[in-house]
């Protein structure tokens, strides 16, 4: 088995200084994790908003399409879009508002990462729920 | 010249405080009043006291993005060994937004003659 290495320690005495190496022999704490999912779910909602974009300007500019866009959005694949999209934005948006609040020292002693996976789970059901129901 | 983080650091945090509060008004807006007709859709649109704080919102949604995704691009391609193409990353992704902000600004000027009709 691989020996898990800190990301500071030196690979080697001829090159004291941490260099790029195989991400998964890092080990992460929890925090880490949360937030390279608060990018990962960033960039997912990047794509999601722009993809929105393109139905936003359908359904302004197009009144006769209102009713098929309505139709996509109670179909499988209109439905797996918008809870795709949703669950990558609502995680975005609770684990930014955490960084937000710690960065105020505001409530720290209630931001504890498995607290927000807890709120995240129990808003994703929810938000499942709404979109497949 | 002087380059520093601080300034995307900041704008990144006040449109993130703006987000934060809108996302979930109007969520809870569109749960109270469902959308269910294109006249009620352009009426909820192009009323003043949803129209200004959304288009305030989207602008910032827009700077948001911006300095969400020119980060990821600033950390991630140099370290994998693209980073002669970082420019050009960040030139295609301004282009965008612009195209976006155009868009949007011309949905904004067909909503507003859609709602004088």
């Amino acid at each position: 088995m691989a020996k898990k290495r800190l990301m500071a320690e030196p690979v080697s005495p001829e090159t004291p200084r941490p260099v790029w190496r195989e991400w998964y022999q890092f080990h992460f704490p929890l925090n880490a994790w949360l937030s390279i999912a608060h990018r990962i779910c960033g960039l997912i909602s990047v794509i999601f908003l722009l993809s929105g974009l393109v139905i936003l300007n359908v359904w302004i500019l197009s009144p006769l399409h209102f009713a098929e866009i309505v139709g996509f959005w109670q179909g499988i694949w209109g439905r797996l879009w918008l809870w795709l999209g949703l669950s990558a934005l609502l995680y975005h948006w609770l684990a930014g508002l955490r960084h937000l609040l710690m960065e105020h020292e505001i409530g720290l002693e209630f931001l504890h990462p498995s607290l927000l996976l807890k709120l995240y789970g129990i808003a994703w059901l929810l938000l499942s729920w709404e979109v497949w129901r | 010249m002087r380059v520093s983080g601080l300034k995307a650091y900041r704008w990144q945090r006040w449109s993130a405080w703006a987000l934060a509060v809108y996302f979930p008004t109007a969520v809870a807006y569109l749960a109270i009043q469902p959308v269910d007709s294109y006249e009620r859709f352009v009426q909820m649109l192009s009323a003043p006291w949803f129209l200004i704080p959304t288009l305030l919102v989207l602008a910032l949604l827009l700077v948001h993005m911006w300095v969400g995704v020119r980060d990821v691009l600033m950390d991630y391609l140099p370290a994998l060994g693209y980073g002669r193409w970082l420019y050009a990353a960040l030139s295609v992704w301004a282009v965008v937004l612009g195209l976006v902000a155009a868009d949007l600004l011309y949905l904004l000027a067909s909503l507003l003659s859609i709602a004088r009709l």
